[in-house]
This record gives structure tokens, C-alpha cells and sequence, in this order.
């Protein structure tokens, strides 16, 4: 295999020096557009450290088939997850809005593995929008995310999700009266 | 720490990312999303320890483990050791050790063309360097190449050591300082 190098390389040591001495961060080149342009090609293959080994043998092993599921999820969850998580912001959970997403996710994941008919094909009608790159404001169907999405969750999950909201509110309740504690100067 | 950082996508498209301390939902996502066909293809999963890994950076100082976060979603993974390894060169210089650094599936042109991110490992190579000079080793970094990927590390201009016979005849690798 054969690389061409086409004027600077991304770790031109100069170039680096020269950032250094410019805003002392390395990843403000990242914000260069001349240095982003200039990403010709994929990286390919990146993986080093022992422990990754399994890790490049699976990949390996998997069927054009399997990249293409694994492509297609990873599209779908690079839309959905970042719905989910403006929906659940406007929630007003406060403390507890880490462990409900966190519960949220774990829920969505275990319904994309059994959709109905119906669903799926509101999934590739996402997935297309998608691929036309409109601007968000302008995807009909992606704007729909959160009605769909509450349609996939059971009445046991939005119990699940409300149990653990109460957890984190009960955590939160139940933590004032040390923090107020801590702040009160101990007297002789 | 949170290090914001820009990419392109394939299709040209600057989006922003961010590299943040690994957390216990980045690693459910990477076990969810980068490899759900282990289940279906029933490959054993003992050698997969990045949670063992995650529990060691939350556990003791020396390791750090780090996620290229873009939209909540880990694009790829880097963990480091910064206190005992030391360079390959006679000075054994201290430097920042690449425990394992990764990048997400569908972002290599032979599993996923085009591939959808680009240079998220030259963004975590950078940030490794980064993170060399924060500690006041001058971006000296070294790493074990995987089979495969010597490749990347030679177009990254890292140091070439030849095969290392204490881990498994993998190629290492090593940046110097950088200096003006």
C-alpha cells in the first residue's frame, strides 16, 4: 500500500511547534479549515495496544452484510440519541436527568432490536430524510422523533423512568441536610 | 476536561465533537452499538476489557481512558498511562503510553466506504500529544501498533522502534518532544 502525501502533514512537527507557541493546545488545529481540508483520506486502520486485538479480529470477521446493519444503526442512533436528549431536557428533571437518559437509552435500545412494521418504516423514512442533509428545522419526519418515541415505550417503562427520576430527586432531597451541615461553622 | 474539536464527515460537512473522560454510558453505547454481532455471531467476548479499563482511569491517577464524543455518541476510544512507561531511546524520557486507541467501525473505507468521520484517530493521536505536554513530557508519546495499522502511524510521522519481542513482536511506535 502506497500513500501520497499532498503538502503538510497533519503532524508536521513545525506546524505543531507552531501552535504550541500560537494558543498552547494542540487540538485548536482542529479549528484550522486549511488543516481540516486537508483530511484527503480516512485514517483506516488505527487500532494499536494489545487489549485491541479482539477488538480488529471481530471487525474483521464480519460480513459486508453485517458492516451495512452495523452502519445503519449507528445512523439511526446518531439521529435518535440526541432527540432523546433534548426531549428529556425539557423535562426539568434537574439532578435526575443523567440516570433517566441514561434509563431512556437502555429502553430505546431494547425496543430497536423489535419493531413493528410500522415503525421500521418510519425508521428508513428517517434514515433518508437523513441522507439529504436538509437543515434540522426543515426534517418533517425527524421532527416527529418524540411523539414516536414515546409511542415505543410502555406504560412499564414510563414507570421504570418515573421510579428512577424519584430516585434521583429522593437522592437529591435526602443530600441537603449534609451540605447544609457542611456549611455550618462547628462551634466550641 | 472537555476538549472541543472539529471533523469532517465524508460527504465534506464540518461537525463539531468533543473529547471528554470516558463515563459508564459511553462504554454501554460502544458495547451496544460497535459490537452487537458478537452476540449473533457468537465470537467470545473475554478479550474485550475496555470496562476493566474504564474502572482502572476512575480508579488510579496514572490511567486515563477518553471517548471522542460527536452528538452524545462515542466515535473513538483512547486510553492512556502517563506516570511509569518511558521511552524507547537510551534517555527513557518519561512519556504518555497509548494503552489502546480506537476508532468506531464505519469509520474505515474498507468496512464502510465512505467511512463517516475522518481522522478521529489523528484527532486522538493529537490529543494524546496534548495531553504529553499538559503532564510536562513535551508531546512524547509511544504506542504498539496492531497489525495492520503500522501504516497510520508511519503517515503520522511516529518514530519506528521495530518489532517489540514483550508484546507479542508488535511494531512500536514513538513520538519525540516537539520542539520550535
Amino acid at each position: 500500500m502506497t500513500y501520497e502525501h499532498t503538502g503538510r502533514e497533519p503532524m508536521d512537527e513545525q506546524r505543531l511547534a507552531d501552535q504550541l507557541q500560537k494558543t498552547g493546545n494542540l487540538m485548536d488545529l482542529t479549528f484550522d479549515q486549511a488543516w481540516l481540508a486537508e483530511a484527503a483520506e480516512d485514517d483506516g486502520w488505527i487500532e494499536a495496544g494489545v487489549m485491541m486485538r479482539p477488538y480488529v479480529n471481530y471487525l474483521k470477521s464480519l460480513t459486508p452484510e453485517q458492516n451495512r446493519s452495523l452502519r445503519f444503526q449507528a445512523k439511526l442512533l446518531g439521529i435518535l440519541l440526541p432527540e432523546l436528549k433534548q426531549w428529556i431536557t425539557s423535562w426539568g428533571l434537574g439532578q435526575s436527568f443523567e440516570p433517566v437518559y441514561t434509563a431512556a437509552r437502555q429502553t430505546l435500545y431494547r425496543h430497536l432490536k423489535q419493531l413493528t412494521e410500522e415503525q421500521e418504516d418510519w425508521i428508513t423514512a428517517l434514515i433518508d430524510e437523513n441522507d439529504q442533509r436538509l437543515p434540522v428545522e426543515e426534517q418533517a419526519v425527524r421532527s416527529q422523533t418524540s411523539s414516536m418515541l414515546a409511542q415505543l415505550f410502555t406504560v412499564e417503562d414510563w414507570h421504570e423512568l418515573a421510579e428512577v427520576a424519584a430516585q434521583g430527586m429522593s437522592q437529591t432531597v435526602l443530600q441537603i441536610p449534609q451540605a447544609v451541615s457542611d456549611r455550618v461553622p462547628a462551634t466550641a | 476536561m472537555s476538549q472541543p474539536v472539529q471533523l469532517l464527515t465524508s460527504g465534506g460537512q464540518t461537525i463539531t465533537g468533543q473529547i471528554v473522560p470516558m463515563e459508564q454510558h459511553h462504554y454501554d453505547q460502544v458495547n451496544t452499538v460497535w459490537k452487537p454481532m458478537l452476540m449473533a455471531t457468537e465470537q467470545p467476548d473475554a478479550g474485550w476489557i475496555w470496562d476493566y479499563k474504564l474502572r482502572q482511569s476512575q480508579q488510579e491517577e496514572r490511567y486515563e481512558a477518553y471517548v471522542l464524543d460527536v452528538d452524545g455518541f462515542p466515535q473513538g476510544l483512547l486510553f492512556i498511562e502517563t506516570q511509569w512507561h518511558r521511552s524507547h531511546w537510551s534517555q527513557r524520557w518519561p512519556l504518555v503510553y497509548v494503552e489502546a486507541i480506537a476508532t468506531a467501525p464505519w469509520n474505515r473505507s474498507d468496512i464502510e466506504q465512505p467511512p463517516w468521520l475522518k481522522r478521529v484517530g489523528t484527532l486522538l493521536l493529537l490529543f494524546a500529544r496534548q495531553r504529553s505536554i499538559d503532564l510536562g513530557y513535551g508531546g512524547r508519546v509511544g504506542l504498539h501498533s496492531l497489525p495492520g495499522a503500522e501504516g497510520f502511524y508511519q503517515r503520522q510521522k511516529m518514530l519506528e522502534h521495530g518489532p517489540d519481542p514483550e508484546k507479542d513482536d508488535l511494531v512500536y511506535f514513538e513520538y519525540n518532544a516537539i520542539s520550535a
